[in-house]
């Protein structure tokens, strides 16, 4: 709640701070654009990352190695190598970070590598129930999982996933990392539960969009991050570390995404948008919107179900300054995040990271 | 016994939801009133019989190092929290077994969106009691997990000023106890026969806690595959059964009912340190008495004695599975077919065409069978009270007269 009106002052204190140039123009619904590449003079993050995670998805689909075909093509068909490997990128980079800067040793370890596999699988058999949850059509450009097969089936490859994800986590034989991840996994349900019910209080709705948001997408960067940074390095103060990057970095890319609905168009992102506010949801630019227009406050209340709710909340978004309020918001977390790295020593995949938090303000899906 | 989460908010606001199906025909319902109830397959019967087993099998005679652990009316607590977690996973499945394919919906089921929602809160509390449960597999063996791997590091630097010891991730993948002891002592001249034990024993720990982590979560993948194969009727226009033979259905069986029981007992008694044969025993039992738990089950519409004409049944169950395969398949279709009136299958023409077969008759003789063999299992560990409950279980679900 407090961050709230911390937000609110700062942006009214601070009007400057929108000539950024990586702030998203608010476009109207009927054209998109790609944002042009901003400068190849560094290193591209994921470049470096996903040199240490050749064979990822091949490795993953052994782990889902079970007899009916039809449940291994289920369990393995978001395992394509066609996502961003966003999170399993992070994990890479940070148990090198913190490899480098406990002992100057930079390999991953085999424990550490498990761990991008691992999140990678939690966060698909999150996927692959929200999907049913949602009743979603596509994602990533393609036909869910419950629109091919059924929702019967759909969630048992969820279950399967996660339960092939809990065998792998047994095996590193590490009862601190089996309690981070199992955390994770538990953070995962409360925050599709936060999503079921919402808060009467204007006050209280930011500070319950904040924990939904810290639950369902960066509990698991977070403890994922510190997953690895236990299994490298024995320094609890690193152990923090890698938890506050994760978590701020995981806060600012739902924020991003958040935004991205009202933003972006549905051939860009591989799913349709304004899923959120036809889901009923209120996400930050909203939040911020019924700052400006009270009568958003009915809307949020039904959870748009209205006809016409949906449009009408879009175009109060649009209208209002939402979309930059929540992406002022969004820098602020990577700027802690990034303050947070800093403090481990210096080394390409530290700085990997740093760069990382930055794509995440200026993805545009 | 009760579950721990059973105080959080998240099961009230689930109950709440589920409220709001009363009236729907969503399966979420069934499987909660089934739940709430107190009726014969409501037993926590998993849960049960591993606490049983933990009783029977008692504190592991070789191996001293559980000393540390709670037991209360000799049950160690992890063993109780064991327990507590296959309940929690069968639960799940349950809850699981229960959403809706969407797209098969007809106009009897009711409104579209009411099956939306109930689909929504089963995957939801199905989930939650998972998440509940590996947190559980989790804590299993530690008040404070921290500790555990610190205390290791701590120690694994050996007493002398030698240098041997040099990196802890070495010292974790030693397999067994013997392997270590003798790394340790080859590269450490002059360490202390107790610090050896020491931290052998707490790699023993750690080995113990990620064994019986990986067996639940085997069980889980079992079970996954069980309720997948449960669910997959066969596609073809005429047949309304698998066309499967009893020892495809034993497979099969075995992953939905045997696999989760049988890996409980056998994690029940690596907790408690028992060696592999005692594993192995308490695995079998586990195993027979599920599928005999399971036939006995599928046998009641056959030898109930009032069962009302609009009783169903399930067409892949072992008595009809037996039928088929002494029928031969064709005949089998042939009796579907006469048994159909309009499109519909007329069960009680049908129950009674098996009942004149040797389907029924087989699938006792089958679950005698398991339960025979779970007896077997159960002579290994010592006579108790523990024992004999463990066995009335079995005699409980064979009895048919």
């Amino acid at each position: 709640m407090s961050c709230f009106y911390l937000v609110k002052s700062l942006t009214s204190a601070c009007l400057n701070m929108y000539s950024i140039s990586r702030l998203h123009h608010t476009t109207s619904a009927v054209f998109c654009y790609s944002k042009p590449r901003s400068g190849e003079k560094y290193t591209d993050p994921f470049q470096l990352g996903r040199r240490y995670l050749k064979g990822l998805y091949e490795d993953i689909r052994k782990e889902l190695l079970i007899s009916p075909i039809e449940l291994k093509e289920m369990s393995e068909y978001y395992f394509d190598g066609k996502g961003k490997a966003f999170r399993p990128v992070i994990v890479v980079l940070m148990a090198r970070a913190c490899n480098s800067h406990y002992n100057n040793s930079r390999d991953v370890q085999a424990s550490q590598r498990s761990i991008a596999l691992i999140a990678e699988m939690i966060h698909t058999a999150s996927l692959v129930h929200d999907d049913v949850i949602d009743d979603a059509s596509s994602r990533r450009g393609k036909h869910t999982v419950n629109k091919i097969w059924g929702e019967k089936k759909a969630v048992l490859a969820g279950d399967l996933i996660l339960s092939a994800a809990s065998i792998a986590l047994a095996r590193i034989g590490n009862t601190t990392v089996i309690s981070i991840l199992t955390q994770v996994i538990e953070d995962l349900v409360r925050g599709e539960f936060l999503q079921l019910g919402s808060k009467e209080n204007e006050n209280e709705r930011f500070a319950h969009y904040l924990e939904k948001t810290f639950k369902k997408t960066a509990s698991l960067i977070a403890n994922s991050c510190k997953a690895v940074s236990v299994l490298g390095c024995p320094d609890p103060v690193v152990h923090e570390i890698a938890y506050q990057y994760g978590k701020n970095v995981g806060i600012a890319f739902q924020l991003i995404d958040d935004v991205l609905d009202f933003t972006s168009c549905s051939e860009q992102m591989g799913k349709p948008t304004s899923a959120d506010l036809k889901l009923g949801l209120a996400t930050g630019p909203v939040l911020f919107a019924c700052q400006q227009f009270p009568e958003m406050n009915a809307l949020i209340m039904r959870r748009f179900s209205l006809p016409g709710d949906v449009d009408r909340a879009r175009q109060y978004v649009l209208q209002s300054d939402g979309v930059q309020q929540t992406t002022y918001l969004a820098q602020r977390y990577c700027h802690e995040a990034v303050r947070e790295i800093s403090k481990l020593r210096p080394s390409p995949e530290r700085d990997a990271l740093i760069q990382l938090s930055e794509t995440v303000l200026t993805r545009d899906k | 016994m009760s579950l721990r989460c059973l105080l959080s908010d998240e099961l009230s606001n689930i109950a709440m939801q589920v409220r709001k199906l009363v009236g729907t025909q969503h399966p979420l319902l069934t499987t909660a009133r089934g739940l709430v109830q107190d009726s014969r397959n409501n037993l926590q019967l998993r849960g049960l019989v591993v606490l049983l087993i933990s009783k029977a099998a008692g504190p592991s005679s070789v191996n001293a190092s559980c000393q540390n652990y709670d037991m209360v009316s000799g049950i160690y607590s992890c063993q109780r929290s064991l327990a507590e977690i296959t309940e929690l996973i069968h639960t799940a499945l349950l809850v699981h077994r229960g959403i809706v394919n969407l797209s098969e919906l007809q106009s009897s089921d009711g409104p579209l969106k009411d099956m939306h929602f109930g689909n929504k809160i089963a995957i939801l509390s199905g989930d939650f009691l998972l998440a509940n449960a590996c947190n559980g597999l989790a804590l299993l063996q530690n008040t404070k997990p921290e500790r555990t791997s610190s205390s290791l590091e701590q120690i694994a630097i050996p007493p002398t000023n030698k240098p041997g010891l040099t990196h802890l991730a070495a010292l974790k993948r030693l397999p067994s106890k013997s392997q270590v002891r003798s790394f340790l002592q080859n590269s450490c001249i002059g360490a202390k026969m107790d610090w050896v034990q020491k931290v052998s024993q707490m790699i023993t720990r750690v080995q113990t806690e990620e064994k019986v982590v990986e067996l639940l979560a085997s069980a889980l993948r079992d079970l996954v595959q069980g309720v997948y194969h449960e669910n997959s009727i066969s596609a073809k226009e005429d047949s309304i059964t698998n066309d499967i033979g009893i020892s495809t259905w034993k497979e099969q069986t075995f992953l939905s009912h045997g696999a989760l029981l049988a890996k409980s007992c056998q994690a029940a008694m690596e907790l408690a340190k028992h060696d592999a044969e005692v594993q192995d025993m308490a695995f079998q039992y586990g195993k027979h008495m599920a599928m005999s738990h399971k036939i006995n089950s599928d046998l009641q519409p056959f030898i109930k004695e009032k069962t009302s004409d609009s009783t169903t049944f399930n067409l892949n169950s072992a008595p009809v599975v037996l039928h088929q395969e002494i029928l031969g398949r064709d005949l089998w279709i042939k009796q579907i077919v006469e048994a159909q009136e309009k499109g519909r299958l007329d069960y009680a023409k049908l129950r009674e065409a098996i009942k004149a077969g040797k389907g029924v008759t087989s699938a006792i003789d089958l679950c005698r069978y398991h339960g025979n063999k779970a007896l077997a299992a159960l002579e290994s560990f010592p006579p108790s009270e523990a024992r004999s409950a463990l066995e009335n279980i079995v005699f409980a679900v064979t009895r048919f007269s």
